[in-house]
């Protein structure tokens, strides 16, 4: 017995050996694989959402800042109009809402008192590559446009969960480090964005009450 | 009828002559040996036209792109950091975020006086109680950070209170190329790099240079495409490198040559009807081309024609064709002479060798051809009959000279001063901007660093208003600063506002906003008056590096220097600051005068004409005609190369004024009835390498070709049939012996 155990154990060994030299080395590409599969199955999630064209969701705001004593917090509604118009009308009155229209972007405080903001065209790189990215995100049906001049890498431990950053040497890394996209298991509709702007700022914007219309 | 040979009356060959034709023969062979062995030198092709002083200065541009996955990760790195690290390194914009903090530094000395009530208005306390509310409602926006509000640093917007164009202060428009760190441009997407490297090392070995540096520093040995483009006045010509363009400007400089001694063979042969003859002109004259290079420095391709021009010119001075005389020589000897007087080097040098080549060349062939002739055995040429020309009526000639000049005038208004100075798509540089339209000011030398940048700040000041409608950007250090005396003039301005109390007042109404007053810290100091943008203080900021790069030291002393990106197309009454230089400025400068420069030398070549025909022939019937005609032949060609799409007035002033000098030599001799025993030889030879430029495969040799070629033959006509009868004519208004 104890001899079929050892030539049992040996033979699995040889065979072990062989089948290690005969594969040759790894290809390069092999651990990439995990990384691609994951990224896939979280465009996959983030895809289903898109089934309606247009957005409309409750949302939640809170900015931590260097030049705040506490985080603020805001709340209020977000409104998507495919392709690239986008509201978020804040409820307090000390807030403020913010348009996007054609790549123009405008925020102005609720409070009618208070000086009006500038209209901001897409002329910026920075502005750029964040407006065209959140519209992305928000119409869940344009991958190319999402991976446009950015990096997508997932999060691993969190199947619903992945990056965006600006690609190297993009000149958005001087305002945006990263986007960090949270989706909702089941209808893969964006939940949760935190936005880390690089000069140390990070905003979290949350989302519920989804509505999807054509 | 023939009559006896043209040689028959020539002395026999004596050992002077004889060792004459030896000592030519054997300095040109040693002088075209020393020409081979020398180191080709660059030529310049359109950009000999422009003087050194408007080249731009030794250097090259870098473009580095991503091509790879593989060089992503040290890619940022590369970016920020490579370009301090090579040679010569200058910084094509000033740093951004040091440049905004220098600005905002001196927020308040950018201010002009004009907007000081404006000042005074949002430092009022109820409009400091707005604005910082409005900054913290527009915080809750989640895209806050995008918008172009900087609240650090300026959290009550003053800086649209001073309305100056980002390209005054050197910084670079928002949808374009960014401006990394180091003060290089990287693109829009992010992918391509590029730099400026104000140094004399050649392509080959900044290549190898910059290979090293990423490779040592960043790790990076694939993945980026390194490609260095030497700065040079004609894009297109220098895209190729320096030894491939020389090579291949020689070759076909080589084939134009010998293909125009052949032409000119040909010409004699058939002219003459003795092939030896024939041979042995052309190989005196052309044995003179080393010495004709030698003077004109070198084969520049530019200026081929004039060569294979001057080689028929020469042989058709020489005893076996004609024998006019020395005003005949003379006239054509100094056809280029007002080339001397405008400011196309090329051209300033061949007016110099055309004279003393042609002199040279005229010369040897007078001694040396007679002795080989006879060394060769050949048969003296038969000599022609001699047909009387029918000349046209006075008013026939009269009406065609009036056309041509009509025809002339009217092609004055369609001549350009376009010198191909811009550049062409090199690849390289030119989705950044186009480094031909960059021209510097240069301070003159101050004793250091400060004087210097002092004195910079009064070039600022000329070149801003060229913003934007002359220059789309200005890398000039002064307009960041102020002099000393300006500074004292504007803190004695803002002494009423009350700066301190403002400031302790902000303070306050941050905080109650939920805001950290320390958090706008760099804004607050801003407001302290006493802080100035003064050159000691730029010296000693955080921009240091960036000024002195704009600073060059030599035994003079310290020079500034401004730069300027120039509008493409600039408008054609913008008047550029004198002492701006660069391709660009002269291109302009060529535009505006191009219409003095073209009638200056016209009008001096045919006074020249008109003098030395009046020193020969003590005739001013015969001077003004062969002036007149000259002109009228020089204005039916402009009339023809106009319509030929020939229209650029530094190329068109050679063949011009050949043409003229062509015509009134002829147009002399016809006068005087004295001339050249074989007129229509004397104007093939002339005229010989016009066929030759014509079929050649460079479209200025073409356009050089078709003008010498259509212009000498409407200058025959005119010198043969209008001359005569208008000479007569102007002999009896002047009342001059025919004789004379």
């Amino acid at each position: 017995m104890r001899r079929l155990i050892l030539l049992a154990l040996g033979t699995c060994l040889i065979a072990h050996v062989a089948q290690d030299s005969l594969a040759g080395p790894a290809p390069a590409a092999a651990p990439e694989e995990p990384l691609a599969r994951a990224a896939s199955h979280r465009v996959k999630l983030w895809q289903k959402a898109g089934t309606g064209a247009n957005l409309t969701a409750r949302y939640r705001m809170t900015r931590k800042s260097s030049l705040l004593f506490e985080p603020l917090s805001t709340q209020g509604s977000l409104r998507f109009t495919a392709p690239a118009t986008l509201e978020l009308r804040d409820e307090e009155p000390g807030g403020a809402t913010t348009s996007v229209t054609g790549g123009a972007l405008t925020i102005v405080a609720n409070d009618p008192a208070l000086p009006v903001g500038p209209t901001l065209g897409d002329g910026s790189p920075v502005r750029r590559w964040l407006l065209d990215h959140l519209l992305a995100l928000l119409g869940a049906r344009d991958l190319v446009a999402l991976r446009a001049e950015a990096r997508l890498r997932p999060v691993f431990g969190l199947r619903t969960a992945f990056e965006l950053s600006p690609a190297p040497g993009h000149p958005a890394r001087a305002a945006v480090h990263d986007l960090a996209i949270q989706l909702d298991p089941e209808s893969g509709e964006l939940v949760r964005l935190v936005i880390t702007e690089t000069g140390g700022d990070v905003v979290t914007l949350t989302l519920s009450e989804h509505v999807r219309t054509p | 009828m023939v009559s006896s040979g043209a040689l028959s009356a020539a002395p026999r060959t004596t050992p002077l002559f004889t060792a004459a034709g030896l000592l030519w023969f054997a300095s040109m062979v040693a002088l075209a040996v020393w020409l081979l062995m020398r180191t080709a030198g660059e030529f310049l092709g359109m950009a000999g036209l422009v003087p050194p002083e408007h080249h731009p200065p030794a250097g090259s541009h870098v473009r580095i792109s991503l091509v790879s996955e593989v060089a992503e990760e040290a890619w940022p790195q590369v970016v920020d950091l490579l370009g301090p690290t090579l040679p010569g390194h200058w910084p094509l914009a000033p740093p951004p975020a040091e440049t905004r903090a220098w600005l905002d530094a001196h927020l308040l000395y950018r201010l002009a006086p004009v907007d000081q009530a404006a000042l005074a208005r949002r430092l009022e306390p109820a409009a400091l109680r707005a604005v910082v509310a409005g900054l913290h409602a527009r915080m809750a926006s989640p895209l806050f950070a995008v918008g172009d509000e900087d609240p650090r640093r300026d959290p009550l917007g003053l800086r649209s209170l001073s309305e100056v164009e980002p390209a005054r202060l050197g910084l670079l428009a928002g949808d374009g190329p960014v401006a990394t760190p180091a003060g290089d441009l990287v693109s829009a997407d992010g992918r391509t790099l590029l730099l400026y490297l104000r140094t004399g090392l050649s392509a080959t070995r900044l290549h190898a240079w910059i290979g090293v540096q990423l490779a040592a520093r960043f790790g990076v040995t694939s993945g980026v495409e390194v490609v260095v483009l030497p700065m040079a006045v004609d894009a297109a010509s220098s895209a190729l490198s320096a030894s491939s363009t020389s090579s291949a400007s020689s070759v076909s400089v080589a084939d134009l040559l010998a293909a125009g001694l052949a032409a000119l063979t040909l010409v004699l042969a058939l002219g003459l009807r003795r092939v030896r003859v024939a041979l042995a002109l052309v190989l005196v004259v052309g044995a003179g081309v080393p010495l004709v290079l030698l003077l004109a420095g070198g084969i520049d391709p530019l200026a081929a024609p004039l060569l294979l021009t001057l080689l028929g010119v020469a042989a058709s001075c020489a005893p076996p064709v004609g024998d006019s005389g020395r005003s005949s020589t003379l006239r054509l000897a100094l056809a280029l002479l007002p080339l001397l007087l405008l400011p196309y080097p090329v051209w300033q040098r061949w007016a110099v060798a055309w004279v003393l080549g042609g002199l040279a060349l005229v010369f040897a062939a007078v001694v040396v051809t007679p002795p080989l002739l006879r060394l060769a055995a050949a048969r003296p040429a038969p000599l022609p009959v001699l047909r009387a020309t029918r000349s046209w009526p006075l008013a026939v000639g009269l009406l065609t000279m009036v056309a041509c000049l009509s025809v002339g005038t009217w092609s004055l208004g369609h001549v350009s001063g376009a010198m191909l100075t811009t550049d062409r798509g090199d690849g390289v540089s030119g989705e950044f901007f186009a480094p031909a339209r960059m021209a510097e000011l240069r301070t003159s030398p101050a004793v250091d660093d400060a004087a210097a940048l002092a004195a910079a700040v009064d070039d600022a000041a000329v070149l801003a208003p060229l913003v934007p409608a002359a220059a789309v950007r200005l890398d000039a250090p002064g307009g960041l600063l102020l002099a000393d005396g300006a500074c004292a003039t504007r803190a004695a301005q803002l002494v009423p506002l009350d700066l301190p109390g403002r400031v302790d007042l902000l303070r306050v109404i941050l905080s109650e906003q939920g805001m950290r007053p320390d958090a706008f810290g760099e804004f607050l100091r801003a407001l302290d008056a006493g802080r100035q943008p003064t050159p000691a203080a730029a010296l000693a900021g955080p921009l240091a590096s960036w000024f002195t790069a704009h600073l060059e030291r030599d035994e003079s002393g310290v020079t500034a220097v401004s730069r300027v990106q120039l509008a493409d197309p600039l408008p054609a009454d913008t008047l550029l600051p004198p002492g701006l230089r660069g391709p660009a400025v002269f291109a302009h400068h060529e535009q505006q005068a191009r219409l003095g420069r073209l009638a200056l030398a016209l009008a001096l070549g045919a006074w020249l004409a008109a003098f030395l025909t009046w020193l020969g022939a003590r005739s001013f019937a015969v001077a003004l005609t062969s002036a007149i005609v000259g002109l009228a032949a020089q204005a039916g060609a402009l009339g023809l190369a106009v319509a030929a799409g020939i229209s650029s007035v530094p190329l068109l002033l050679p063949p011009l004024l050949l043409v003229g000098a062509i015509t009134a030599d002829a147009s002399a001799r016809c006068c005087q009835a004295d001339g050249a025993t074989r007129p229509v030889l004397t104007f093939a030879c002339q005229l010989s390498a016009a066929p030759v430029l014509l079929v050649s495969a460079d479209p200025q040799w073409r356009g050089f070709g078709l003008l010498l070629g259509l212009g000498g033959v409407l200058g025959f006509a005119l010198a043969t049939r209008a001359a005569p009868p208008i000479c007569a004519w102007l002999r009896r208004l002047l009342r001059e012996e025919a004789a004379t």
